[in-house]
């Protein structure tokens, strides 16, 4: 700490105060994450290490920068470029704030040039949402808050958790407890942040997790066989019937986004049911969107929002509860969906509970955040002690059964491993 | 779109693949600082214990026999509980990472041991509470749980915070994914392939667990260590699967450009293998050099010594003269802006300051 002057606090996350501060070697300005060190028992918290891990491996100009990382008292400080406000802020400043054409087209290419590079990692960021997009002092675009983040595309992996992402943000594919998903996850996501920037106001606010898939089928259609050929095998799909409705037209999305064919065209791409033919964040960049006039506005005359971190006073309302009570889709909407029988509980487990807390919270909460269950138990299950010992257990796990996906992503991995062997054979 | 390359930007390619002079260079540099500390905090009331002391200091090559041993102890450790090879190669960079920053002087290895393996299912998503790891070192869960908690950042730190780490069974996956191509490229079945994919799984597997034990993983790229194990293996074919290896090496260099250089590589790290593979010292040469670790220790990351606690009361005074003197030019501000130009110290106030920091500093 001796290192940082210490300034007012920028905000509150769920692992601890963000604050501002200005390094006393180099005079730059930089906000600093807290971390408590929460339970005694498990140590350095396992969403700042999955935080660090990624931040550190990812240098980008659309990726939040981590500058440095240090312990001081019991506490662990993360060190981040300054950043004024979020994407949330601008949204929701229809008062002072118009966005144009060219505004969306920055902000949307800002934020699928941060993920293609996670992606060209193979980190799925798992979080993306409008207040995890960060407005640099000048303008800058940044994605922020990669303790959700994860590798993924092994052919080891097993099983990821579906508690990832705000409610109103998850794909599909999630909703319906699909457990080996992967950065198309990410893509849905951005979809649903492109209708935001373009409506001012949060497209799907589902109060629960089935609420939130029939507000998608009603505005999207309800998939087809043909639409998305998997999505009977996943595993809660089959435990409700949904009431067929056709996909909306290109002219009414025109009509509801007030935008071009071109936009409407990303957004259908984007938010597509079938996973497996999603777009990319790097399909999406060459998308004639981004050709098409107007074109992206340079970040340095994005708008800002009057109100910078830390400023806000206590009364601003975060992450889209006000919109959710205003969109007056309260959970006792649904009568349009269940049309057959419900034939179990839905989604399995202790699922319901959380949801029957989850309604109750949108009223009140003030943010949206992770579901409380995403922790560190994922994939892998806990090694228990025993067995045959190592060469058993290591031979097992030799011949994984590859997909196709997984093959994809072998020849992918492969490929940088030989530009890797090129460049250390030149060295 | 240029694709963008993981590797070439990891925190592993740029910061932790180091040449072997660097590696040697590194380790005596803490070995030095090491002993440099220890001369210099020795307790004062016995000067001449503490000359026994430094005679007693592990060498640097006891302290290679060392971490040699706990590595081999780490792998049985992660056999015990079945872990993915992929944590067992974490674990030991991680290990060999650190003791590139500390010496077995000022850290215990086998604290350290321990808490690289707690730190890789943390980082790999297979979390592994501290109470269960205890049963695997087979001791008492709270002592386990204390020490594991109690690393836990100096490890971090010894690491630069740097986790992610690429291992060469991932490329050797791929290098054999690309093989099992090439071979049906050839009019191969499936199965055919398969089987020589697998055959030559097996055996790579083999060397690169035993390069994890050498400096194999801090001074090549994943990519090579696999393209080496790979060859290794390819040794006992025969007939037309020994051809159809060899074209695909060939392809192999062909894309690697200056292919002496590729050739200069391979045979390193085959003797890097051998090393890796080379057997323990004999048990009671171990204990004696652990014996030693704990008979002479850097006071400066060690709690219970008397430097450790003279430093932290140091550390505590400066922080209080810091927070002084910010009161202080606090106060200078404030009579500036009353327009009194010079500030009367106030006798009251230096008092206030100066005496906890005299205190703290004889206590
Ligand atoms: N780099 C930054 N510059 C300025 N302010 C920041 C920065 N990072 C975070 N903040 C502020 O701190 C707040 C808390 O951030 P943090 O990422 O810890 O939590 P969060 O994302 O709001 O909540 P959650 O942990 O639930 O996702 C943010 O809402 C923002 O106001
Ligand atoms: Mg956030």
């Amino acid at each position: 700490m001796e290192h940082y002057e210490k300034g007012p606090t920028l905000g509150e996350g769920t692992f601890g105060r963000v604050f501002a501060a200005t390094d006393k070697r180099t005079g730059r300005r930089v906000a600093i994450k807290k971390i408590r060190m929460g339970k005694a028992k498990e140590g350095v918290n396992v969403t700042a290490i999955r935080e660090i891990k990624f931040l550190r491996e990812l240098q980008h100009e659309n990726v939040i920068e981590l500058i440095d990382v240090f312990p001081h008292k019991r506490n662990l400080y993360l060190v981040y470029e300054y950043m004024t406000s979020d994407l949330e802020a601008v949204i929701k400043d229809k008062a002072n704030l118009r966005l144009r054409v060219g505004d969306v087209k920055a902000y949307m290419r800002a934020i699928l040039q941060g993920l293609a590079a996670c992606h060209g990692h193979w980190i799925m960021h798992r979080d993306v949402k409008p207040n995890n997009i960060l407005l640099g002092p000048s303008g800058q675009v940044k994605l922020a808050d990669f303790g959700a983040g994860r590798v993924f595309g092994s052919p080891n992996d097993k099983k990821f958790t579906t508690q990832v992402f705000a409610r109103w943000y998850r794909a599909p594919e999630l909703l319906f407890d699909s457990q080996l998903y992967s950065s198309a996850v990410d893509m849905w996501a951005v979809g649903c942040v492109f209708a935001e920037l373009m409506l001012r106001r949060p497209w799907l606010p589902g109060n629960n997790d089935l609420e939130q898939l029939s507000l998608i089928f009603e505005a999207l259609g309800t998939p087809t066989e043909e639409q998305w050929p998997g999505m009977k095998s996943l595993p809660t799909a089959s435990q409700v019937v949904f009431k067929p409705i056709a996909s909306p037209t290109a002219a009414s999305l025109r009509q509801l986004f007030r935008c071009g064919a071109d936009a409407v065209d990303l957004l259908q791409q984007l938010l597509c049911f079938d996973p497996s033919r999603r777009m990319s964040a790097e399909q999406a960049l060459r998308h004639e969107y981004f050709g098409n006039e107007p074109a992206a506005t340079p970040w340095a005359d994005l708008p800002r929002p009057a109100v910078p971190f830390g400023e806000e006073g206590s009364s601003r309302p975060q992450g889209g509860a006000r919109e959710a009570a205003e969109a007056g889709a309260g959970a006792g909407n649904n009568g349009h969906l269940l049309q057959g029988v419900r034939r179990s509980s839905f989604p399995p487990e202790g699922d319901c509970a959380r949801d029957a807390t989850g309604v109750k919270a949108s009223a009140s909460e003030v943010r949206m955040s992770l579901p409380a269950e995403m922790k560190m138990g994922e994939n892998e299950r806990t090694p228990v002690l025993g067995g045959n010992g190592h060469r058993d257990s290591l031979e097992a796990g030799e011949r994984p059964q590859l997909g196709s996906a997984d093959k994809n992503y072998l020849r992918k991995r492969k490929l940088d491993m030989d530009r890797a062997f090129e460049l250390a054979s030149n060295d | 779109m240029a694709s963008i390359n993981s590797w070439l930007t990891s925190s592993h390619k740029t910061r932790w693949i180091l040449g072997d002079q660097e590696l040697e260079k590194r380790r005596a540099a803490c070995y030095e600082k090491s002993l440099g500390e220890i001369e210099r905090y020795k307790p004062e009331s016995a000067s001449t214990s503490a000359a026994d002391n430094l005679a007693v200091a592990v060498s640097l090559e006891e302290q290679k026999q060392l971490l040699s041993y706990y590595e081999k102890t780490l792998s049985k450790i992660c056999s015990l509980f079945r872990m993915p090879r992929k944590i067992l190669a974490i674990s030991i960079v991680y290990l060999k990472r650190f003791y590139l920053k500390f010496t077995v002087l000022d850290h215990e290895p086998w604290r350290i041991m321990v808490t690289c393996v707690y730190l890789a299912c943390k980082v790999e998503n297979a979390y592994l509470a501290a109470e269960e790891l205890a049963k695997g070192v087979q001791q008492d869960a709270r002592v386990v749980e204390k020490i594991v908690l109690g690393s836990e950042m100096t490890l971090l730190q010894g690491l630069d915070f740097d986790l992610v780490v690429h291992t060469p069974y991932a490329s050797l996956r791929g290098f054999l994914y690309e093989l099992e191509n090439c071979c049906q490229f050839e009019g191969w079945d499936p199965d055919r392939a398969e089987t020589l994919s697998s055959a030559l799984r097996k055996r790579a597997n083999k060397s690169l667990d035993a390069l994890l034990f050498s400096d194999a993983p801090l001074t090549f790229s994943p990519g090579i260590l696999a393209y080496a194990a790979l060859q290794v293996a390819a040794k006992k074919m025969e007939g037309e699967d020994k051809q159809m290896v060899e074209s695909f090496f060939g392809h192999c260099r062909s894309k690697a450009g200056n292919t002496e250089k590729l050739a200069e590589f391979v045979k390193k790290v085959h003797k890097l293998g051998a090393r890796g593979s080379a057997s323990l010292a004999d048990e009671g040469v171990l204990k004696e050099i652990d014996r030693k670790v704990k008979l002479c220790r850097n006071p400066v990351y060690d709690p219970t010594s008397d430097q450790y606690k003279k430093q932290q009361a140091e550390k505590q005074a400066q922080k209080l003269r810091a927070k002084a003197n910010l009161k202080r030019s606090a106060a200078a501000s404030d009579a500036r802006a009353l327009g009194l130009t010079e500030i009367a110290e106030n006798p009251d106030s230096k008092r206030r300051k100066s005496s906890p920091t005299n205190r703290v500093v004889a206590g």
